[in-house]
């Protein structure tokens, strides 16, 4: 009986927390779209509807405000030239700090603590106030006006971070494979590419998703370090529409959801890469 | 492993690209930044050395410290609040409930969206005419607990800071990569032994991706201790200077044409997260000896 | 169960050196095509003199239409001899980051403006600003301005800048809500003001549009027009002790009980939202908001604006109006005279007085140089023109006139004054502490 009793308040206690996981589930859901959607709507409004009142419907769809982001702001270009410099950042960037993490990781050497500390706390480095030594650095080598300034500067400035998270991830497994590995004659190099590689490819995911998004979304030094049009990126797209005393609202959040867009499908790309990586944990031997 | 001559050179080899960018990009700027900030300057004319002078006017700014301690609020609230709500989400949807897909990128929806038009969207939820708070709080009769709510000194910190918790997008994809690491076998004996789905969370999957929560916590806390963009665009410091950070206030030193200041106020970050930093992997560590 | 693990780890191994070659790949393609399209932009000029322009004139700005097309006549008249190649700057905190940080460690662009004279003086501490004293003061250049605003340029005696764009800040009151609350006559004194606010406000209507974020704009206009009224036309010369600057403070807190509640923490886009539809009845701005009232107001808005100029108080000080130069033209220093030349040029074209007059027209916006304003075709902004010009004095506004630690230490002290942290006399205390 007691028994029986147990079993039953088992099942509602499951039946209970299901329904509870679903509403947290829900709101969360409901609370990370909400921008989203408003955005959408806003973004189809007038500037003039915009102003009256932020959470009202558009009367008539205003789809000329994409038009307008499109033209006026060029942003065909400036996704262009985000998306080159993003993904050679994000290779760049992914590449250096895996080496490093797996030198840090793998091996005990003498100062590596102290090395990973030193990345660590460039996390914390406020890199808006590092304009004056960035501009130097890039105007020394030459690379003012050119792409490839903010692709290596992303490439840097993106490594505290990815280091920290792959470590994490490199941390994680245990050596005994890794081992396994050396004594079957596999050097330094080997084991990096064939076994740490691939054994924390969702770290490397994981960090090139940030990354990513970090080099999408990264302004202040896209508009320092740019001028002529033919270099500008997505982030100066946007700010198009923002004057010294004039916002153009809707075509500037027209212009943002069109920014989304490469980011969210890169996005889910990368995470489908982590779910390949479920698949093949998953299998039994 | 093992550090034999391969090693070695292996270990250099690898090491040195992340030097050499680490180098250029945060040692040698942040070098500047300190010796700067034994400096007077206004960004234009020659620097005079001004000794800790920068530093003493900062310490005796109420609202350099106002800014310190929003700013540990935040860290605290972060690693509190945020990493946990992360965590949870993590492991549902660890575990493919239906359309685990559709939530898994619609978490991360808030991270992907330029931070304008977040900060647009909040002012406006709070605004106490047209905003959707005090529509709501009217619609169930609450209209008394309607106000201005960013620029009411009492609202308007926890205002800025709570909207953005709920923002777990970042933490939960680092600890589901964490949870796709581990191997299914420890899962299939679990469910040999009778656990439940709870008792796998605990006593498998969390202890398994200690890692990615050490990482989660450390990101949260750093993040937390050098927010900027959610209280520029939402209050900009206001009211009365209430909701500033330090970024923000050495932004504000920026615009003052203050350079000196502005670089004490970087160094005195750098140093406090380099702090933090360390003692949160210490605790982590420690815990595993 | 091993043997299938390595035969998965080879397969994901294989995967990932195709990823990272596949990558790098890209990379270096990328990485080539993106910075000969670089190199592509800027050499497409033949022989002409490039200077460089950094334009804040671009985009949704009102001036950026007409303003390009004087650059476009510019190139094409001058064609092969100077070419202006315009660098767009929308946001402009950063324009302003980036200019600095240019100026610092660099050289100054060749042309480019500056917003206030607080700025026009710290970069021309620089040293690689142009000496443009002496070309201002050929007679055909000296002519194009209003008298007396280029000396007023000056720093240390010298003309590293001329003014541009004129702020000319009315008192806008929307006539249709003065005529429902039963107002009959505009106030002229503070004290009148205070009552057609409590009649507004009667009928449901704020009062005023304040606001305290970003550089609380709106509301430093209104203590400007306060501050004249209490101090005078000289009150900027007098200091942080005159007592002017409490009873404006005094002024300005008494505003703050007609307005909305959104004022504290509001921004222009609350402010403007309260005065384009008809949520508040009077409300301050420069002229260039005029453009943005027509489109973007409710109907009829445009034509019910009244414009005055400022409030008399205690008797005194009535009938100012603020006019702040908005924009200064510079140029960093050359060591090619040809493009010296080719600077001067430019700054001749574009201070043009027919080519001025279109761009006003086209923009609603006024400028510092000498048009006559019965060429202005739109009636209100014609209205402004003619009402600045018999004001019983002008006046810079707050935030151009005093130092800039000042001007960004003024949102907080107000919101500390309105939340009632400190009275009038310790919100005038946090300016000069500001002041140092």
């Amino acid at each position: 009986m007691t028994q029986k009793y147990t079993i039953k308040s088992k099942k509602t206690l499951g039946k209970v927390l299901t329904v509870v996981k679903w509403v947290i589930m829900i709101f969360f859901a409901a609370y990370t779209l909400f921008p989203l959607i408003w955005l959408f709507i806003t973004s189809l409004k007038t500037n003039a509807e915009y102003f009256a009142s932020p959470f009202s419907l558009p009367a008539v769809p205003q789809f000329s405000n994409y038009v307008n982001a499109m033209v006026q702001a060029n942003l065909g270009q400036m996704i262009f030239n985000s998306i080159t410099v993003a993904v050679v950042a994000t290779v760049l960037n992914i590449l250096v700090a895996a080496m490093a993490s797996y030198a840090i990781s793998r091996f005990k050497f003498k100062g590596r603590e102290i090395i990973f500390a030193l990345f660590s706390a460039g996390i914390m480095v406020p890199l808006n106030a590092l304009m004056v030594p960035y501009y130097t650095i890039f105007s020394k080598i030459g690379l003012l006006d050119s792409l490839n300034a903010l692709r290596i500067l992303y490439a840097a400035i993106g490594i505290p971070i990815s280091t920290f998270i792959i470590r994490g991830f490199m941390d994680s497994f245990p050596v005994e494979i890794e081992e396994a590995a050396y004594v079957d004659g596999c050097g330094f190099f080997g084991r990096f590419f064939k076994i740490v590689l691939p054994l924390t490819k969702t770290g490397l995911v994981t960090a090139a998703t940030f990354q990513f998004l970090t080099c999408w979304n990264e302004f202040v030094y896209a508009n320092l370090l740019t001028s002529s049009p033919a270099s500008k990126t997505i982030q100066i797209g946007i700010r198009y529409f923002t004057n010294q005393f004039t916002t153009d609202y809707v075509s500037m959040y027209a212009a943002i959801m069109i920014a989304i867009v490469p980011s969210i499908v890169i996005y889910m790309l990368f995470q489908e890469q982590i779910i390949s990586g479920l698949t093949a944990g998953a299998v039994k031997g | 492993m093992k550090v034999n001559k391969e090693a070695k050179i292996g270990i250099i080899l690898f090491l040195l690209p992340a030097l050499i960018l680490f180098i250029a990009f945060f040692l040698f700027p942040v070098f500047y930044v300190g010796v700067m900030s034994l400096f007077d300057w206004n960004g234009i004319s020659n620097a005079t050395f001004a000794g800790v002078e920068n530093y003493k006017d900062i310490f005796s700014d109420r609202v350099f410290w106002t800014s310190i301690r929003n700013n540990i609020i935040w860290a605290v609230a972060h690693v509190c609040l945020q990493v946990p709500m992360a965590l949870m989400m993590a492991l549902i949807l660890a575990k493919k409930p239906k359309f685990w897909k559709f939530f898994r990128t619609v978490y991360f929806f808030p991270q992907v969206i330029s931070g304008i038009a977040i900060a647009s969207m909040w002012s406006a939820v709070f605004n106490s005419e047209f905003g959707l708070l005090n529509g709501l709080l009217r619609l169930v009769g609450l209209d008394s607990l309607a106000k201005n709510w960013l620029g009411t000194p009492s609202t308007a910190f926890p205002c800025v800071l709570i909207y953005g918790l709920f923002y777990i997008g970042y933490y939960m994809v680092i600890m589901m990569a964490g949870i796709t690491g581990i191997d299914q076998e420890y899962y299939e004996a679990a469910k040999i032994d009778g656990a439940s789905r709870l008792q796998m969370d605990f006593h498998i999957t969390i202890p398994l991706i200690k890692y990615s929560i050490m990482t989660c916590t450390t990101l949260a806390a750093v993040f937390g201790l050098r927010t900027f963009e959610q209280v520029f665009l939402l209050t900009n410091g206001g009211p009365a200077n209430r909701t500033s950070v330090v970024v923000l206030y050495l932004y504000n030193q920026m615009k003052d044409n203050n350079y000196g200041g502005a670089n004490a106020a970087s160094v005195m970050l750098v140093l406090v997260g380099a702090v933090v930093i360390v003692t949160i992997r210490k605790l982590f560590t420690l815990k595993k000896d | 169960m091993m043997k299938k693990r390595m035969v998965l780890l080879s397969l994901s191994l294989a995967a990932c050196i195709g990823l990272v070659a596949g990558c790098g790949g890209n990379a270096e393609n990328n990485a080539t095509t993106g910075s000969s399209g670089e190199s592509n932009a800027s050499t497409s000029s033949g022989n002409a003199v490039e200077i460089n322009f950094q334009n804040i004139w671009v985009g949704a700005d009102s001036k950026a239409e007409v303003f390009n097309q004087m650059i476009e006549g510019f190139n094409t008249e001058f064609d092969g001899k100077y070419k202006i190649v315009v660098e767009e700057q929308t946001d402009y905190d950063m324009y302003r980051d980036k200019l600095r940080t240019q100026i610092s460690t660099g050289d100054a662009p060749d042309i480019f403006t500056v917003g206030s004279y607080a700025d026009l003086e710290l970069f021309s501490q620089s040293g690689k600003l142009m000496d443009l004293t002496e070309f201002l003061e050929n007679d055909d250049m000296k002519s194009q301005f209003v008298s007396g605003s280029v000396d007023a340029a000056k720093v240390d005696g010298k003309n590293y800048g001329f003014p541009y764009e004129n702020a000319v800040v009315p008192i806008m009151y929307n006539q249709k809500l003065l005529t429902e609350a039963g107002v009959e006559e505009l106030p002229q004194s503070f004290e009148e003001f205070f009552d057609v606010c409590e009649k507004l406000k009667a009928i449901d209507v704020y009062p005023t549009a304040q606001m305290t974020a970003d550089n609380a704009f709106t509301s430093m206009l209104w203590y400007s027009y306060a501050l004249a009224a209490c101090g005078g036309p000289d009150i900027y010369e007098k200091g942080f002790d005159d007592p002017a600057f409490v009873e404006a403070a005094d002024l300005i807190k008494r505003m703050y009980d007609y307005t909305a509640p959104d004022a504290v923490g509001g921004d222009a886009t609350v402010v403007n939202g309260h005065f384009f539809n008809e949520r508040t009845g009077i409300y301050t701005n420069g002229s260039w908001i005029l453009g943005r009232i027509k489109t973007e107001g409710v109907e009829g808005l445009y034509d019910n604006l009244v414009l005055a100029p400022g409030l008399s108080y205690n008797g005194e000080n009535g009938g100012a109006y603020i006019n702040q130069v908005q924009a200064y033209f510079c140029a960093g220093a050359q060591t090619d005279p040809a493009k010296e030349e080719g600077i001067k040029e430019f700054f001749k074209y574009i201070c043009d007085k027919e080519r001025v007059t279109e761009l006003a027209n086209s923009s609603g916006a006024l400028f510092l140089i000498d048009i006559d304003s019965t060429q202005l075709t739109d009636p209100v902004q014609a209205e402004l023109a003619k009402q600045s010009s018999e004001a019983t004095f002008t006046i810079g506004h707050f935030q151009g006139s005093v130092p800039t630690t000042v001007a960004n230490a003024f949102p907080a002290a107000l919101e500390s004054l309105v939340l009632g942290d400190v009275d009038s006399q310790g919100f005038v205390d946090m300016l000069k502490e500001a002041n140092e």
